[in-house]
């Protein structure tokens, strides 16, 4: 029999080894002294962590005595530089640097000014505190707002976003841009069902999902500027009154109904996505306050509907304070069937019925024919800029323009002028009877050009006679000149006539 | 033609519409009117006004920025609006961190704001892409959070 040395129990019958324990490995004195054992190692660990950390602190001081450059920055100089980070960091992000940075941010009011709140089915509760405490940190600043749904509407999920859009509606009194993007109808619903209209509201953007109710009321969204994607309910339940700006996603109808909706707007920019087959329009619609159209098409038009649309479009409305046009037809296969339907002489119409003051006019895709540029020319001797732009051999009459040019005082006002001719040859040797002095008597001089812009796709260097080359490098000297030819496969070199001619010269002299 | 002295003595004849860039040194020739009185710049070197001049003398033609909704425009609109950075801007912000924020600093005194704009826009370049751990080693900026903040922000973080 022996004790154990640790509780002085005699536990061990004929214990031959003098092991002075229980020897058991279940027993509680083993397990204890093993403990002690563990216990003792952690202190000394302990003890060379505390030395490691002594060691670090010169250094750890030194940085207290000369802190980060970008803690030397004026604050106002830092918080613009956080501004910027916003694009691809949130204030969390930056404000988990340093107590410095958390500081600096979280009373930077203008960083949680913009919220972009985007939700899939899995929520955490969390969400609402975090947005709450955000808008709070933004205080009475103007909110940008972006609000999306992602992962389809199953199982109703959305549903439990309500308290968030109710929160969000308490903040409605500064909201200055709200996005809400492919919402269901019901929370659709929700945000719009405002105690109040929001006084401060000058954006609203909108983009459809295929839920959306076929009536909805969101009258209470006063916004100056409006986009709208793909909505799938009556423009007229929208608040158009204050609209000036739209930039929208539209089936032709709904088109032409926006400019009956919107008294005041000025800009507008539609890209058609829908044809309607049964539309017809006998008279077009006088809108006195538009001054700038871009009409494009949308992927999802093709073919004869796309010009039949633009047509129907074109005549459908007559803008006498229009000032800028920008037309832009996406689709090689289109341009028989826009030179069949006429699309050109519908652009001309509409200049000549609105006899604006046209100043910019961009035309990319839609066949001119029959002297239609010449007929906008002459009808709108104000353009101070052309662009034209064609894809494939179109019958743009540039050989036409451009020798009616040194004899006519055509677009006297032009001062960009940007032609691609795509496949089509251009006219060279005409080129400089853009730039000749017109004809004696005229009240201008010449045409103010400040940029010449020409390129087009050959496979092979045209031929240009010298004499004209050295005309064209004299007008280039006061001016902004490109005669650019793309050839290769996918049109991918590039060879400025201009400056090869200089090089040549130059290497000549 | 002005006549401008750094803080390091070094002098300096630079073109007018040049030298206009900086709106200190423009209200200071208004406030002097025609002399060729050297503008002593205090609070800028020599090796720093190199940078500047050679920023402005690039960008002289440039248009003038323009404030257009400033007052309400958001931070992220803001940005956007401005993001068009050339790849002569990007070489020429290729420097050391001192020397980018002593930019910043001259511009911000000079009252460049063009410069101003684009030597920020370089700083948060650098803070892209970048964890809070990276974030702190390209400043030398120590972690200073309690383990109770370090576990708050954490906590934040993975719920925004």
């Amino acid at each position: 029999m022996a004790d154990c040395d640790l509780c002085a129990e005699v536990v061990i019958q004929n214990c031959e080894n003098i092991y002075r324990t229980c020897g058991d490995s279940t027993c509680a004195c083993g397990k204890l002294e093993r403990l002690n054992r563990r216990v003792s190692e952690a202190e000394d660990l302990l003890q060379n962590l505390y030395h490691q950390r002594h060691d670090l602190m010169p250094t750890l001081k030194l940085n207290v005595v000369h802190p980060s450059i970008i803690h030397r920055m004026p604050v106002e100089i830092s918080t613009n530089i956080f501004a910027l980070c916003l694009d691809f960091c949130t204030p969390l992000d930056l404000g988990a640097v340093c107590q410095a940075w958390r500081n600096l941010v979280w009373s930077t009011p203008s960083l949680w000014a913009s919220i972009d709140l985007s939700f899939g089915p899995f929520l955490t509760p969390s969400h609402i505190d975090i947005t709450q405490e955000w808008l709070e940190r933004a205080r009475g600043l103007p909110l940008w707002i972006t609000f999306s749904i992602r992962g389809g509407f199953r199982d109703h999920w959305w549903q439990r976003l309500y308290p968030l859009v109710d929160l969000l509606s308490d903040h409605a009194w500064h909201w200055y841009f709200l996005d809400l993007d492919c919402l269901p109808g019901p929370l659709l619903h929700r945000f719009s069902d405002l105690e109040h209209t929001s006084s401060t509201l000058r954006r609203f953007s909108l983009k459809g999902s295929g839920s959306s109710p076929t009536s909805l009321n969101i009258r209470n969204f006063r916004a100056e500027f409006l986009r709208l994607e793909d909505p799938n309910f009556d423009l007229a339940d929208l608040c158009w009154t204050d609209v000036t700006e739209i930039r929208a996603v539209l089936a032709l109808n709904q088109i032409l109904r926006a400019f009956e909706l919107a008294p005041r707007v000025t800009i507008c920019a539609f890209e058609v996505n829908k044809c309607i087959e049964d539309f017809t329009r006998t008279t077009p619609f006088l809108h006195p306050f538009v001054q700038s159209l871009v009409l494009q098409s949308g992927s999802s038009l093709q073919g004869q509907g796309l010009s039949l649309v633009f047509k129907q479009l074109l005549n459908g409305i007559t803008l006498p304070a229009l000032e800028r046009l920008t037309i832009e037809v996406d689709s090689d296969q289109t341009n028989a069937d826009m030179r069949r339907i006429d699309t050109g002489s519908a652009l001309c119409n509409l200049l000549i019925r609105s006899a604006c003051t046209l100043k910019e006019l961009s035309i990319s895709g839609l066949s001119l024919t029959n002297g239609n540029i010449i007929q906008i020319a002459r009808t709108h001797p104000s353009l101070t800029k052309l662009s034209l732009f064609s894809s494939i051999a179109t019958a743009w009459d540039a050989n036409y323009l451009l020798s009616i040019l040194p004899n006519e005082p055509l677009l006297p006002s032009l001062e960009c002028f940007t032609f691609d001719s795509g496949r089509a040859p251009f006219p060279w040797d005409l080129l400089p009877g853009l730039f000749l002095p017109f004809a004696l008597g005229t009240a201008l001089a010449q045409r103010p050009l400040r940029l010449v812009d020409i390129s087009c796709d050959c496979s092979t260097i045209p031929k240009i006679g010298s004499d004209i080359m050295q005309q064209l490098a004299t007008f280039a000297s006061t001016m902004e000149l490109k005669m650019q030819v793309r050839s290769g496969e996918r049109s991918n070199r590039k060879i400025d006539l201009l400056e090869k001619y200089i090089e040549e010269m130059d290497a000549v002299a | 033609m002005v006549i401008l002295i750094t803080s390091d003595n070094v002098k300096y004849v630079v073109e007018k519409d040049v030298a206009e860039l900086s709106v200190l040194v423009k209200n200071m020739l208004e406030d002097i009117g025609p002399s060729d009185e050297p503008i002593p710049l205090h609070n800028v070197t020599s090796t720093v006004f190199n940078k500047v001049l050679e920023y402005c003398i690039y960008h002289r033609n440039d248009p003038p920025p323009s404030d257009d909704d400033e007052g309400c425009a958001s931070p992220l609109h803001k940005y956007l609006a401005s993001h068009i950075c050339s790849e002569w801007d990007q070489r020429f912000f290729d420097v050391d961190q001192a020397l980018l924020f002593d930019i910043i600093l001259a511009a911000n005194y000079l009252d460049i704001k063009t410069l101003l704009d684009d030597a920020c826009k370089a700083v948060a370049h650098l803070i892209q892409g970048k964890s809070t751990e990276e974030i702190r080693g390209i400043f030398n900026i120590v972690n200073d959070f309690t383990p109770e903040e370090e576990a708050r922000v954490k906590k934040e973080n993975v719920s925004s």
